[in-house]
Formats: C-alpha cells, sequence, structure tokens
C-alpha cells in the first residue's frame, strides 16, 4: 500500500518530463542547413543581378506601380466583397426574382475569362456609345457618353470587381451555410430583423469559414489586377516589364516584382492570422490550456 | 388553479391548426385555448406533432388553415375590413417580440458570452439601454443560478449550465409567453433536474407557459394542464392528475404505459 503510494505521487502528470526528441532535431538542422546553403547559391549567382535589384527596388515607377497594384486590390477586393455579401444574401433569399438573378450574375462573371471581361469594359463605348437611365419602353431620365465613364482606372476596377463579386458571393455563401441552422431560428423566434440577425449573429459565426478562402481570392487579386496591362494600366509588373525593356535587365526587374509581392503577401498573412483568432472566440480551449505544464528538456 | 375556466380572454387561442409538411399532414385541427399565467404541458409519442405546433404558434412555421392568436392578435396575419392579409416579416417579428422560446438544443450564440447572449434581443430588438439590460440579465442570471457564469462562452458551459442561459435569454425580452420544446431532452440525466428546477420556479411566478416535454414528472407538479398530442390532433386534455392519473383515452394509456413501466 505503502509503495503503491510512492509510485503514485511519481506519476503525477505536474512532474512529467518532455523526453527531448533528437530526430526531429536532427531533421530541423538538416533542412536549415538546405535552406542556408541555396540561400547563399543564390545570392552569390551574378545572373540574379542584385546590385541592379537593389539599385531599382524603390525606384519612382517601380512605387506608382506598387502604389496601382495596391490600391486596385483594395478597391476592387471591398467592393468585390460588398457586392458578394448581397449577391449571396440574395441567392440563399427565397425570393424567386432576386435568387434567380444573383445566380445569373455568378454564372456569367464566372463563367468567363477575367481578361476578357477587362477588355469587354475597356471598350464598352465600341459597343455602346451612350449609357442611358431610362424607364423601359418609357421616357429617357439621363444619358451618359461611355467614353467619358470609361477610363482605364474605372475599366480595371468595374472589371475586377464585378468578377470578384461572383467569387465572394460563393465564398460567402459556404460560409453563411455552414452555420447551424438553429441559429437562423433562434434569431427569427427572438424578432430579430433580417439585417440585424446577419450582422449580429450569422455573419460573426460565418466568418470562421469566410477569412481562410477570403485570404486566398485576395492573394489571386493582388496577381490578378496584372491583368490590367492589357488595358493601359500602370501596375507593378507592367512597372517592372516597363523598365526592362528598355535596359534588357529581365531577370533583376522580375525580382523586384516578386519580392515585392511577397512581402505584400507576407504582411496579408500575418493580418489573416490575427483575423482568425478574433473569430475564434469563444471556441472551447481558448485562453485557458487544461492540461498540466510540461517541463521541455533542451538537449545539451 | 385552473384558470382556462376564469372567463378572461386566453393568451393563446388555436382553433382548427392544419399543417402539412408536403404530401405528410402533421397537424389536423388543433383547438387549444391557454388562459394567461397557465402552464400547460404538451405530451406526445415521437412524431405527433407537437413540435410544429409549438412552432407554428410562434410562425416559425405557417399554418394551411385555422387560425392562431397570441395575447389577442393573430399570429402571421391581420384582417383588414373581410380580408385577411399576410403580414410582412417585419410585423411577424415585431409579433414574435413577445414570445419567448427556449430550443431542444438550446442555440445560444456561440460566439457570445451569457450575458451578451442575454442582452442582444433587449438591447438591438427592444431598444433597451444597455445598463438596464445588463442588470436585468445579472437578475436573470441570478435567478437560475448563474451569477458566476456571466462572463463564460457557451462551449464553456455544461448543458444544463446552457439550457439554464437559454431560459434567461427567453425571458430578457420580458415575455408574455414561453414555450419551451424539449428543454431537457438534450441533456444528461443529471442535469435534467437544475433545469426542471428553474423551469418550475417559473411556473409558480404565475408565467403563461406551454411546454413539450417527456417529463412525466414535472408535468405532474407544475402544470396547470395536461394536453396529450397523437397523430396531429389533440387526443385527451385535463388537470394533471385526471390524464395521468386516470386516461380515458386508450392511446393516453398506452403511451403513459411505457413511462409507468420506466419508473
Ligand atoms: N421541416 C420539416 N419538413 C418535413 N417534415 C417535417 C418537418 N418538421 C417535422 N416534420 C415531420 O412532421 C412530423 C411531426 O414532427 P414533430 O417534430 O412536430 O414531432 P414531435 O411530436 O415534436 O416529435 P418528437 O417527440 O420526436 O420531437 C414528423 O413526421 C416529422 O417527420
Ligand atoms: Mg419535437
Amino acid at each position: 500500500m505503502e509503495t503503491d503510494l510512492a509510485k503514485a505521487s511519481l506519476r503525477d502528470v505536474a512532474n512529467a518530463h518532455q523526453p527531448a526528441e533528437w530526430g526531429r532535431w536532427l531533421l530541423w538542422a538538416f533542412m536549415l542547413a538546405v535552406a542556408a546553403e541555396f540561400a547563399w547559391i543564390v545570392a552569390r549567382n551574378p545572373n540574379f543581378g542584385w546590385p541592379i535589384v537593389g539599385q531599382w527596388f524603390t525606384e519612382a515607377s517601380i512605387m506608382r506601380g506598387l502604389g496601382v497594384t495596391l490600391g486596385l486590390t483594395v478597391v476592387a477586393m471591398a467592393l468585390g466583397t460588398a457586392l458578394g455579401l448581397a449577391l449571396a444574401v440574395a441567392r440563399m433569399s427565397q425570393d424567386r426574382l432576386f435568387g434567380t438573378l444573383s445566380g445569373l450574375f455568378i454564372w456569367f462573371f464566372r463563367g468567363t475569362p477575367l481578361l476578357v471581361q477587362l477588355i469587354f469594359w475597356y471598350n464598352l463605348s465600341t459597343l455602346f456609345p451612350e449609357i442611358v437611365l431610362k424607364v423601359p419602353f418609357g421616357p429617357v431620365l439621363a444619358t451618359w457618353n461611355t467614353n467619358d465613364l470609361i477610363t482605364p482606372m474605372t475599366a480595371a476596377i468595374a472589371g475586377l470587381s464585378l468578377n470578384e463579386a461572383a467569387y465572394m458571393a460563393e465564398v460567402i455563401r459556404g460560409g453563411l451555410l455552414s452555420v447551424d441552422k438553429g441559429q437562423v431560428e433562434a434569431t427569427d423566434a427572438f424578432g430579430m430583423t433580417r439585417a440585424r440577425a446577419l450582422r449580429r449573429v450569422i455573419i460573426p459565426q460565418a466568418m470562421r469559414s469566410i477569412v481562410p478562402p477570403t485570404g486566398n481570392q485576395l492573394i489571386s487579386m493582388i496577381k490578378a489586377t496584372s491583368l490590367v496591362s492589357v488595358i493601359a494600366m500602370a501596375d507593378l509588373l507592367y512597372s517592372a516589364q516597363n523598365i526592362y525593356n528598355r535596359t534588357f535587365e529581365v531577370i533583376p526587374m522580375l525580382m523586384v516584382a516578386v519580392i515585392w509581392y511577397l512581402i505584400i503577401t507576407t504582411v496579408l498573412n500575418v493580418v489573416q492570422g490575427f483575423i482568425e483568432r478574433y473569430y475564434a472566440r469563444g471556441e472551447r480551449g481558448t485562453g485557458n490550456a487544461d492540461h498540466a505544464p510540461v517541463r521541455v528538456e533542451e538537449p545539451a | 388553479m385552473n384558470k382556462a375556466a376564469e372567463g378572461a380572454a386566453p393568451m393563446v387561442r388555436a382553433r382548427n391548426v392544419h399543417k402539412s409538411f408536403g404530401l405528410n399532414e402533421v397537424l389536423k385541427g388543433i383547438d387549444l385555448d391557454v388562459a394567461s399565467g397557465e402552464v400547460v404541458v404538451v405530451l406526445g409519442p415521437s412524431g405527433s406533432g407537437k413540435s410544429t405546433f409549438l412552432r407554428c404558434i410562434n410562425h416559425l412555421e405557417s399554418i394551411r388553415r385555422g387560425f392562431i392568436e397570441v395575447d389577442g392578435e393573430q399570429i402571421g396575419y391581420a384582417l383588414r375590413g373581410t380580408r385577411l392579409n399576410r403580414l410582412s416579416d417585419h410585423a411577424i417579428a415585431v409579433q414574435r417580440r413577445k414570445i419567448g422560446m427556449v430550443f431542444q438544443q438550446f442555440n445560444l450564440y456561440p460566439h457570445m458570452t451569457a450575458l451578451e447572449n442575454i442582452v442582444e434581443a433587449p438591447i438591438g430588438v427592444h431598444g433597451q439601454p444597455r445598463r438596464e439590460a445588463e442588470a436585468y440579465a445579472m437578475e436573470l442570471l441570478a435567478r437560475v443560478g448563474l451569477t458566476e457564469k456571466a462572463n463564460a462562452y457557451p462551449r464553456q458551459l455544461s448543458g444544463g449550465q446552457q439550457q439554464r442561459v437559454a431560459i434567461a435569454r427567453a425571458l430578457a425580452i420580458r415575455p408574455k409567453l414561453m414555450l419551451f420544446d424539449e428543454p431537457t431532452s438534450a441533456l444528461d440525466p443529471e442535469l435534467v433536474g437544475e433545469v426542471l428546477n428553474v423551469m418550475r420556479d417559473l411556473a409558480g411566478q404565475g408565467l403563461t407557459m406551454i411546454v413539450v416535454t417527456h417529463e412525466i414528472g414535472f408535468a405532474r407538479e407544475a402544470a396547470d394542464r395536461v394536453v396529450f398530442m397523437d397523430g396531429g390532433v389533440v387526443v385527451e386534455q385535463g388537470p394533471p392528475e385526471a390524464v395521468l392519473g386516470n386516461p380515458q383515452h386508450p392511446r393516453t394509456r398506452l403511451f403513459l404505459s411505457r413511462f409507468i413501466e420506466k419508473i
């Protein structure tokens, strides 16, 4: 009995040790060595032209291009998400008319290449020289000249955000579908309006499954903005190309663009992590570890 | 104790209520009055339409024939002269604001703490000032014995505690009528008692309640009236001692015999 008790105190998990995992440490060391050597080889390779990369990295036209890329991404993503939310809610509503319209929109804008959509918007004036606001088969209320409305900038924003809206609508709809039906029922039973139920109860819960694919969409969007060069918008990639068309330093200029794209993506990944943690609150186990602390043994 | 006989306008009046899901007719003409302050327990076998009827009362389901009135107002429709018009979604939402509901699966908002769950409707739907709503919420949490859990998230609570928070949440809108749909069926047996205790207190305080449950003991102690449903109709109803002690209808006897065997 005595010895049993002594054993019991030895078995108390509060005194547990974590055995050192030599295999894992070796693997880590090996991978770090491989990475270091690869970095060293790339850094010393003269074909990458690192001094040239450094020289052009913050050059004025590159910075303007970066501004265009970021600006287009933010604006198109914001408009696309707002419109996408409306489309998702319409598509899920009981209302036949709104459901059908939303379905048609998504079908068309996901079903045609973005490049074609951009060219179409840019050349809208050849199809419709005038844009007219009127009652169907009735009087005209207002008229605009299409050429005044469509600049490379507005064509780019229209093309990118309408296309994005179609994808975001499906991302958001997936999120809304992931919320337990009982939640909708509870908001109904308490007499909440649809809008308030969405804002306070449904969307906050849907966010957990909306955020990761939205991060994906955002990163695709940053790179999709490079398509706007076909309608004479000078984004980051286009600005880099402009320079190497003159200097023929193709690889260094592409490296400038690539490094900027990677910097933006890294920042976005960090932000996404914070957002995901925010929407994970209320999950079991957040904030309080419910197992005993374990002493980790550092290998000597 | 049977207030239905007092002659005042009933809190709930259901007449010839029919409801179908596709070709499946689930409610086949329900007539039921519930007096103000009365506690009605609805019993019946699985699939007899108890939940469906409860959900029709606050228009979570629409009915096909008949009508339902709560506190003198027809639910879901309004009579304009001789024409019966369907109400807008917003008007229906307004009607629901005096009816509290407690669900079998609790349906607490998982991203809000217990306190936030309780004040959500009073602040957002009834426009109460936050401070007032929170003070009343703390009072309700005290009533269900969970003062110290105000800042816990639903997933950090046991099933019984979650259901008590859900009851507090339903009470926070100061409902005239409370609907309970099998509030203890999702709970482990040892947690059932704490929830029934809270409900027994409410019953004693003069709240009008319609409770769907399989807890015969609760029906016996807390109900003013027991209603037995089967096959989408009310088969038998009356004071608990009559329906439970001396059931008249063979289907009621069959249903109750299963419980007596178990106990
Ligand atoms: N949304 C729905 N769609 C189709 N059929 C349904 C729906 N809800 C309920 N039913 C059907 O209606 C009938 C009555 O269901 P209801 O949930 O009202 O029974 P209940 O008496 O509450 O049973 P239980 O004791 O099992 O909860 C069942 O046959 C069920 O299959
Ligand atoms: Mg049921």
